[in-house]
């Protein structure tokens, strides 16, 4: 098991008002899993990947990754996950404009602490992966909203993570470059990376081997 | 960690000038301030301990006015003798020159520094030589002039030996030595300051010089009555002026002193406020600066914790970063200050540089530190906030 959220729930307070994001989710995330989690803007799927992320904690449940209660670790430990075990993909790519390519993929390696010949080793592999290898000393205005996907899912792949979060990777892309990016995520999944994607498209969620599709807060 | 901290630097160098250049600014203003208000009061203070508790009851003699410089060296010494005759007054000048020895000298610009002094005004500034140390006397018919030499002089003169010095073929005997011993740098003003005497000979006056117009002119305003100094005297000493056409004035020493330190305490009050205005609004600057970048790139941070970095990571990298900056600014306003004060005239450029390493260095470096943590705080109360899933908020 990578991930698993027993009665997760998530509370803000917004403007004064109590909101519930997330009220008694459930969901367990094993190797190899490709999952898609679907549903309508505000139901709650966003809290529930960056729950299971670490970027936020829940308010009530039980949060487990790498078969270890994540109240358990500390925030470097935390970090850590993220930098090795967790990996994002997100809807605006996510790349900082003033770093190229290969310092934007180089990013988690360093965190992770991985020395400098084995990052240019991994770097090079997973731009070779995702076709992006002419394209490492560019910025990330200097290319297309495909390639700075490609660029976004290479830093993902890099620090050669246990699972994948991506946050409607596909949002912000054409059709042509929708389905490629979509292929890049089932052949990673198919090395057996486990995959979650967030999304409200059903020819993406139709990649998935399994969805999960959310409303007000509650898997249906 | 050092190449994105480094890189971090690099790819924000706008942010990073900016406020690498009010920082040197702000941090020259200190040096500078800080090294000229620190040294004035020292050298008060100096210019105090020099002359010890009789600054009060001491009198300094000055000339304003003479009428006949060919005869001012006669002129001014029959002053001087009006005051000696006085028994319970202590008097005595000197004069700092170059003069070459004819034992040593080889041609004439092979010069040695002197002080030419009345014996009495020894006794009267507490010099570890006292005035009858430096009497002269006379041997078969030839008068000698007691001589202390200090560190610098002390390898190239031997004790006991016999010099002439060229320009007045005065024959000098070594005596001794003198070691860290301070002096007045010439006439008492404003801008006096009590210098170190190592590369000078101490000697009293030749006899040819108490009557020599160029060294008489330059005693007076060096020249100190301590004793019973009332208006009869005052009035005597016009009177001997008045005879010989030379206008004279007694300015009491305590209160020369006194008004400098009022002067000092007011430019230094000025000094100070415009330090810390120019201090501030460089300081606020910084902060709107630097907290404008961080509000357009805070994305990157949010970007940075999916990645890996922790909160507590990024607060020590934007501090490391502001640390960073402040260092070099502070290291060029460092060498700029210490730029400016070589260019300095020689007298003043070892006090200000000791002052300048020993005092103002350690209060600037206070006020490096205590800048970065104000400029820092905004940012880490901005960072501590900072939300990641803001990012994700945002395109979801």
């Amino acid at each position: 098991m990578i991930i698993e959220l027993k009665d997760v729930k998530k509370e803000y307070v917004a403007g004064g008002e109590k909101i519930e994001a997330l009220k008694g989710v459930n969901i367990s995330i094993n190797r190899g899993d490709f999952v898609a989690i679907t549903g309508s803007s505000g139901s709650g799927k966003t809290t529930l990947l960056s729950i299971m992320g670490c970027m936020e904690t829940a308010t009530e449940g039980d949060v487990r990754i790498g078969n270890r209660d994540v109240d358990t670790y500390s925030d470097r430990e935390k970090s850590l996950l993220r930098a090795n075990y967790i990996s994002f993909v997100f809807q605006n790519f996510a790349l900082m404009d003033k770093y190229t390519a290969y310092e934007n993929i180089e990013l988690p390696l360093l965190n992770a602490g991985v020395k400098r010949r084995e990052r240019k080793k991994r770097i090079h592999w997973a731009a070779e992966q995702l076709g992006i290898k002419d394209q490492l000393e560019k910025r990330p205005r200097e290319m297309s909203g495909g390639q700075q996907q490609r660029v976004a899912i290479a830093r993902a792949l890099a620090s050669s993570p246990q699972v994948i979060l991506a946050d409607e990777p596909t949002g912000a892309l054409d059709v042509d470059n929708t389905k490629k990016i979509m292929e890049i995520l089932t052949d990673i999944n198919k090395c057996g990376t486990a995959v979650v994607v967030v999304t409200h498209e059903k020819e993406v969620a139709a990649y998935a081997k399994r969805t999960i599709r959310m409303e007000d807060g509650c898997i249906v | 960690m050092i190449k994105i901290f480094i890189l971090n630097i690099l790819r924000n160098r706008v942010r990073t000038l900016i406020v690498l250049g009010f920082s040197f600014f702000s941090f020259l203003t200190c040096f500078y301030f800080a090294t000229n208000i620190i040294n004035n009061y020292l050298q008060v203070g100096q210019l105090g301990a020099y002359f010890g508790e009789s600054s009060s009851d001491l009198y300094v003699l000055k000339e304003i006015y003479v009428e006949d410089d060919a005869s001012a060296g006669e002129d001014i010494n029959y002053t001087k003798e009006t005051i000696k005759s006085h028994k319970d007054i202590l008097a005595g000048g000197f004069e700092q020159t170059d003069a070459g020895i004819d034992e040593l000298s080889v041609d004439w610009r092979d010069n040695y520094n002197f002080i030419f002094t009345d014996p009495e005004y020894l006794d009267i500034i507490g010099f570890s030589v006292s005035g009858a140390e430096l009497l002269p006397f006379v041997l078969d018919g030839v008068t000698y002039l007691p001589a202390f030499v200090s560190g610098k002089y002390k390898d190239i003169f031997e004790k006991d030996q016999i010099y002439t010095i060229d320009r007045t073929g005065a024959k000098i005997i070594i005596k001794g030595t003198i070691e860290n011993e301070k002096w007045l740098d010439g006439f008492l003003d404003g801008k006096t300051r009590v210098v170190d005497i190592n590369d000078s000979i101490l000697v009293s006056f030749p006899d040819v010089d108490k009557t020599d117009n160029m060294t008489q002119l330059s005693t007076t305003g060096c020249y100190y009555i301590k004793g019973n100094v009332d208006a009869s005297l005052v009035e005597e000493i016009e009177k001997t002026g008045d005879e010989r056409n030379i206008k004279y004035v007694l300015d009491n020493v305590g209160e020369i002193i006194r008004e400098q330190e009022a002067r000092d305490k007011d430019t230094a009050g000025f000094q100070i406020k415009l330090a810390i205005t120019v201090l501030i609004c460089s300081a606020l600057t910084e902060i709107a600066i630097i907290l404008a970048f961080i509000f357009l790139g805070q994305e990157e941070f949010g970007i940075k914790m999916a990645f890996g970095n922790s909160k507590k990571q990024i607060i020590a990298f934007t501090i490391t970063e502001y640390l960073s900056i402040m260092g070099l600014a502070f290291i060029l306003s460092f060498i700029t200050e210490n730029k400016l004060i070589s260019n300095e005239q020689e007298y003043m450029r070892a006090p200000l540089k000791s002052t300048f390493y020993h005092w103002a260095t350690p209060l600037v470096l206070c006020i490096v530190i205590l800048t970065t943590i104000c400029i820092s705080i905004p940012s880490i109360i901005y960072i501590k906030k900072y939300n990641p899933c803001e990012m994700m908020r945002d395109v979801t």
